[in-house]
């Protein structure tokens, strides 16, 4: 009798386990990488919070970042006479900013913030995002004056170095930072690629 | 005797001057330049491949465009080409202009305009949208 007892639990106990993995695995089928996805951006978390800071934009108003807060940000690194890598990173950011849905744009903001304010005067921006095709909607080209950019460069660990007129070495960096303005992950490297940055984005999105 | 020693005098003047402004100019082009057009000008600089958009060749653009349409490319930018004014300098927009131009003759070796600066200088200046009756527009519409 208790022999058989044993039988019915260890039987009960197999057809449990035998429905617990093929679930998992069903809804891991359905969702391929998503937890991985998540897993991953947990380890290429930075967590590096960013002090509020003041700029003027490419219609030369005033931009308080702290008016993004709630709103996933995008940040780069550029100037507009870049003859390298800067126009590669701004294509790319158009590519990513073509790609969101017009519902994901109220929540994704992007900024270029220049690394050459000798040159990059707010219409200088302007004209350069026109030629990027733009959309200013939820992008801004932000400049301002030496003391205040180098806050923020600082803040984000970005050299520059003046080497001529119009032409400025510095760190190559675009950041994905949260709704609370915290730095989540970093891309480092001439040409950020726009799919992996999107699935971040979407990603980051979704967890709130 | 005082023309004849004129003359020299402004061959030697050209000849430093040319000179020294060739390295400039080599200089400006490599910096600004190559990275998309190529040591050529033939669109196939180290990051032409990331871009968009093919970089034209100067063979098939320049050589077909006007001082004056060059020159705006070179000031105003044009899609993901940078706008180089105000960052250039007059005089270093107009060497880029000339370089372009040498670079758009194609089998010319550039170093040959060292030789005949002032045969350039003038083949820049002249309106040759107006011997030649092409583009009289002041933008331009290719790169």
């Amino acid at each position: 009798m208790i022999r058989r007892k044993g039988f019915q639990v260890i039987t009960i106990l197999w057809v449990t386990g035998c429905l617990v993995v093929g679930g998992w695995l069903l809804v891991w089928a359905h969702h391929p990488g998503a937890g991985s996805k998540a897993h991953e951006i947990e380890q290429r978390n930075v967590n590096m919070p960013i002090p509020d800071f003041s700029l003027t934009d490419q219609k030369g108003e005033p931009f308080e970042f702290k008016t993004l807060r709630g709103k996933i940000v995008l940040l780069t690194f550029i100037y507009t006479t870049c003859p390298d890598v800067c126009p590669l990173v701004s294509v790319s950011m158009r590519s990513v900013q073509k790609d969101l849905s017009a519902k994901e744009r109220e929540s994704i903001y992007l900024l270029s913030v220049t690394t050459d304010p000798e040159i990059d005067e707010p219409e200088i921006l302007k004209s350069y995002g026109e030629r990027h095709k733009v959309d200013f909607t939820n992008w801004s080209l932000l400049t301002g004056n030496i003391q205040q950019l180098a806050l923020l460069w600082k803040a984000f660990g970005i050299k520059v170095l003046r080497k001529a007129r119009g032409l400025v070495g510095h760190t190559s960096l675009t950041a994905l930072m949260d709704k609370k303005g915290v730095v989540r992950l970093i891309y480092d490297g001439t040409a950020p690629d726009a799919k992996v940055i999107l699935e971040d984005l979407r990603m980051l999105l979704a967890s709130g | 005797m005082f023309i004849p020693r004129l003359l020299v005098l402004f061959a030697v003047f050209f000849l430093l001057t040319g000179c020294l402004r060739k390295e400039e100019m080599q200089l400006t082009y490599a910096q600004r330049c190559l990275g998309c057009h190529g040591p050529s000008g033939r669109g196939d600089g180290p990051i032409a491949a990331a871009l968009p958009n093919p970089v034209p060749d100067f063979r098939n653009t320049v050589k077909q465009k006007s001082v004056i349409q060059i020159r705006s490319v070179i000031k105003r930018g044009r899609g993901v080409m940078p706008a180089f004014e105000p960052a250039l300098r007059k005089y270093e927009i107009q060497d880029m202009v000339r370089f372009v131009r040498i670079l758009s003759l194609e089998g010319r070796n550039p170093e040959w305009w060292e030789k005949f600066e002032p045969l350039i200088w003038a083949h820049c200046s002249v309106p040759w949208q107006y011997v030649y009756g092409y583009g009289t527009s002041q933008d331009g519409e290719n790169g």
